[in-house]
Formats: C-alpha cells, sequence, structure tokens
C-alpha cells in the first residue's frame, strides 16, 4: 500500500460517521482510531463553538450542534488555518432557517467581527487633514476590513444583548430595508446597522466612482442640492467612524 | 544546510489569555514560542502584540499546519505566509510536527501519524529539504505522540528521526510527555526513544501535560506536567545540557503566574542547574 493510499483510506475513515477502523492500524484498532475519530469533529465543533458563540447561545445546543454536523459534512475543511473553518457557517444558517432569518444574519455579523479583528491593518482618513479637496473628483477608499451585508431583522441589537450579557430582544423584522456593516477601528471590530440609502451610498463609493457622480447616482428624484448635502454628511459619518483611508481627486490613484 | 547554535533558557508559549501580562510588565521567561498560524494573519492586535513581544523576548516559531508528512507535498503559498511571518518576528527558529495533516485539498487540523516506512521517510525528507529551501533555514521537527500503529512500520520512530536528521540536516524539537504518551500507547521503554534518538540534533523542547482514557493516554496539553514526565525530562537534560525547554499548555489555561511557577519545576529538574546551585 503506498503512502498516498494509505492516507487517503486514513482520511475516509476519518470523515466517515460510522467509526471504523481501516484495516492497516494494528491492536485494538477501533478505540486507538477513536482518538482521531471523535478529535476530528471535537476540533471542528470548538471551532465553530468560539466563532459563533453568540448563535450558539441563541439557537441553544440542539439546533447549534445539529447545525454543526450538517456543516461538518457539507463543508470539510480545506484551509490551512481552522480560523477559515466556518466561512460559510452563515450561508448555511441561512438554508436551514428561512423562516428565522436573524439566525443567518447574526452568525453573519459574528463571523465578519471575527475576520475584521485580523483583517488588514490601515490608518484612518483624518478630516483635519484633508486640506483643499476637488469633491467633484474626490474618491474615497475604505478600510480593508470593510463588510455590507443587507439583513431584515434586528441581529445587530441581537448581536449587542448577547455581547453585553443582557436578555436578548425577540427576533423581529425591520421595518425598512437595511443592511449590516462591519469594519475595524484602530484594534476593536465595530458593526452598524445601516438605512437601505447609507448602503446603496456606500456600495456605490466602494465600487470607486467619484463623489460627484456618488451624489448623482444617489439624487434620483431630489434636488441635486439636497442629495449633495446628504452624502456630504454621511461621508463626514463614515470619516468619524474611520471607515475610510484616503480621499483623492486622482482617479489613476485606484488602479482597478 | 547552515548549523543551528543552541540556545540555552526556559520559556513559554504565547497565549491570547496572557497578552496582557506580557504587554504590561517583565516577564521572566528566556524566549516565547508563537503558534505560527496565529499569527499568519494580515493584521490586528495579535500581531501588534507580537512586534511588542518580540522587542523583549526571543521568539521562537511553532506550527501545526505543514504537514510534513503528507504525500501530495507541501502548500507553497503556506510556506510564503510562514515565511513572511518569519520576516516579521525573527525567530532563533521555525518548527513543526512529524505527521500529516490531511491529502487531496482535505485538512483534518490534527497531528495524524505516519508509518515508519522506507516510502513515507523519502516523502517527508523531501517536504522536509523542499521547506528548508523555502524558508531558506534548517527546520525543526517534533516528535508526536499517537495512538496507532501501522502494519507497514518497518522502523521505530527514533529510527526515523535520525534517518530524518542525516539525510536533511533538519534539528529536533523533542517533546518529552509525547514520548512518555506513545510509550504508554504503544508499549516500548522511553529509555529505548531516548537512546536512540539523536539527542545532538535536539535544540528545543517540550513539557506537557496529557489526559488518560482508559488503556490510552491524550497528549492533551490542559494538566500539569506529571511526574514520570519530569523522571524522563531529568533523563533527557543529562544527556541535552544545553537547549530551549518550555511548557506547552493550549487547553485549561491557568494564569501565567502558575506556568511560570511551573519553569521554575522545570529549571529545578534541570540537573546542570541543580548542581550548580549546590
Amino acid at each position: 500500500m503506498t503512502l498516498v493510499a494509505l492516507q487517503r483510506a486514513f482520511v475516509a475513515a476519518l470523515r466517515d460517521g460510522e467509526r471504523r477502523a481501516p484495516a492497516f492500524i494494528q491492536g485494538d484498532a477501533s478505540t486507538k482510531f477513536g482518538v482521531y475519530h471523535n478529535a476530528y469533529r471535537a476540533r471542528l465543533r470548538d471551532a465553530l463553538r468560539e466563532n459563533f458563540e453568540k448563535t450558539w447561545e441563541w439557537l441553544g445546543d440542539s439546533r447549534f450542534d445539529e447545525a454543526i454536523s450538517r456543516y461538518i459534512a457539507a463543508c470539510p475543511p480545506s484551509s490551512w488555518t481552522l480560523a477559515d473553518f466556518g466561512d460559510r457557517f452563515a450561508a448555511l444558517l441561512d438554508g436551514l432557517y428561512p423562516a428565522d432569518p436573524e439566525v443567518g444574519e447574526l452568525a453573519w455579523l459574528e463571523w465578519e467581527m471575527h475576520r475584521a479583528f485580523i483583517g488588514a491593518d490601515a490608518a484612518p482618513a483624518r478630516a483635519e487633514t484633508l486640506g483643499d479637496i476637488n469633491w467633484e473628483n474626490a474618491r474615497l477608499r475604505f478600510v480593508p476590513t470593510l463588510r455590507l451585508r443587507p439583513v431584515s431583522t434586528n441581529a445587530g441589537a441581537i448581536w449587542s444583548a448577547l455581547a453585553a450579557g443582557e436578555t436578548p430582544p425577540a427576533a423581529e423584522a425591520l421595518p425598512a430595508s437595511a443592511a449590516l456593516c462591519v469594519w475595524r477601528r484602530d484594534l476593536r471590530p465595530s458593526f452598524r446597522t445601516i438605512d437601505a440609502r447609507e448602503f446603496m451610498a456606500l456600495r456605490t463609493a466602494l465600487s470607486g466612482v467619484s463623489f460627484g457622480d456618488l451624489c448623482k447616482l444617489m439624487s434620483a428624484g431630489r434636488e441635486d442640492h439636497q442629495t449633495v448635502v446628504e452624502i456630504g454628511s454621511t461621508v463626514a459619518r463614515w470619516l468619524a467612524d474611520e471607515m475610510i483611508t484616503e480621499i483623492s481627486a486622482q482617479a489613476d490613484e485606484f488602479p482597478g | 544546510m547552515e548549523t543551528l547554535n543552541s540556545f540555552d533558557g526556559f520559556g513559554l508559549g504565547l497565549r491570547t489569555v496572557h497578552f496582557n501580562d506580557y504587554l504590561t510588565r517583565e516577564i521572566p521567561v528566556d524566549f516565547v514560542e508563537i503558534i505560527s498560524e496565529n499569527f499568519m494573519i494580515e493584521g490586528g492586535r495579535p500581531l501588534r502584540v507580537l512586534d511588542a513581544v518580540r522587542e523583549r523576548h526571543a521568539v521562537v516559531m511553532h506550527g501545526v499546519s505543514m504537514s510534513l508528512g503528507s504525500a501530495g507535498g507541501l502548500d507553497p503559498d503556506y510556506l510564503a505566509r510562514l515565511k513572511a511571518l518569519a520576516e516579521r518576528a525573527r525567530p532563533l527558529w521555525i518548527s513543526d510536527h512529524l505527521c500529516w495533516t490531511g491529502v487531496d485539498g482535505f485538512n483534518s487540523h490534527d497531528l495524524l501519524p505516519l508509518p515508519y516506512t522506507e516510502e513515507a521517510l523519502d516523502v517527508v525528507c523531501a517536504n522536509i529539504r523542499f521547506a528548508q529551501d523555502f524558508l531558506e533555514r534548517p527546520i525543526l521537527v517534533e516528535n508526536p505522540s499517537s495512538y496507532v500503529a501501522f502494519s507497514q512500520s518497518v522502523m521505530t520512530e527514533w529510527e526515523f528521526l535520525r534517518a530524518l536528521c542525516e539525510r536533511t540536516g533538519c534539528y529536533l524539537l523533542l517533546d518529552v510527555n509525547n514520548i512518555y504518551v506513545s510509550a504508554v500507547n504503544h508499549g516500548f521503554d522511553p529509555s529505548d526513544y531516548i537512546d536512540g534518538a539523536p539527542l545532538d540534533r535536539v535544540r528545543q523542547i517540550h513539557l506537557a501535560g496529557h489526559s488518560v482514557n482508559g488503556d490510552l493516554l491524550i497528549d492533551t496539553h490542559d494538566h500539569d506536567v506529571p511526574e514520570p514526565v519530569w523522571r524522563l525530562y531529568e533523563t533527557v537534560r543529562r544527556r541535552i545540557p544545553e537547549a530551549a525547554a518550555m511548557i506547552e499548555r493550549d487547553d485549561n489555561i491557568p494564569p501565567l503566574g502558575d506556568l511560570l511557577g511551573e519553569l521554575d519545576i522545570a529549571r529545578a529538574h534541570t540537573p546542570r542547574n541543580r548542581e550548580a546551585a549546590a
């Protein structure tokens, strides 16, 4: 038996739901191989419990462990780092709980907060050091940890309550379309629930359009001046929240 | 391959729960060991802490994902990230385990055992050479703890390690607890292991605790170092007077003061220290 054949057989037995030791294991094969069989699942379970602690609390042990079993079977780990295991867990929960959309939204928020914690560093732009800017041509560059997702529930409020050790509110649909926005301020992951209009502005700005074009795109059905004031105020908020790293009037400074 | 000088001292693993201790006061250790993968990240607090710790302490890098026993070879992307971290951390050395973690793109995130065959020896040697060339430095290979043995094996683990060192010029990270755990699980005499292993290649020593599961010992790193492991450590240190020794604790991690106390026990169990104090 070649080494690669042995390793494939070992892995097949490891992933098999039934604990069956490969024939080439010596001695009390079932008990000894069981150490690896159990450790594989325990390690992945512990990683998900750690990364999705609040989702676990929200779902309870039984439903969370059932989701873990399904996830391990559907999305076996492939990355060199265990930190990547869980990147599709929120999507799995979206599918498992279509009538409870707060579950997948809460899991997405938890995952992105963890990812933001170890995401790339970036110094935020400071409003007081920006100087004169030709706003018509100005383009915004955002921190690399910034992530967005449309949401329909109060998952953000649930996360905050669980993080504070408080009783979370009941899940409820938001009165209007909204999104979750996650990023890191210095070393601290942060998030905000934003309304549909800020979500649209942020997505458009992330695409690399100029401030002038952003205002035009956002002004449909409104007075231009009103839109400029609104978007100017929104950009000021992004600056204050340390979401922006650079504002430049030179389009070619933003390759791609 | 270059010669790796010994570093004589006592250290601890740098764990998240102790970050603030390292940032706010002097910690009496000669070096700290980092789990490489925990710092192979893009940015954020862990790297900021590492930079600060590196200013005060020597660092060694210890990995769990190189998969030196993988029949499919090593992952160049992994090695590139590891090398980038090494350029930042400037470690005394980089180590990983004599094991494999997966095959065909699957990663178990466990340190899986190898059959000790001529083919496995060829595979591991090729992988070690590739890693050493890529990283531009010799690496340390750690003896694993294991729970199964293979009918295909034709040599002992210590014979396998000796051949690895001779063929590749690599060094060893000797985990004394792993020798004890495997000795109990497979029924060999740990003295045979110590007599047969190439101790002149050892640059680092791990000390840890384990759990008992029926007839098996499990390398859980969640208990204090037990007495049989201390005794084995004393035997090893009589043969290896200069090495970097450390307590390896990965679970059920106590306050840093407790681990420093256990490190003092390691110092006391080091014959050279005891003779100097007498």
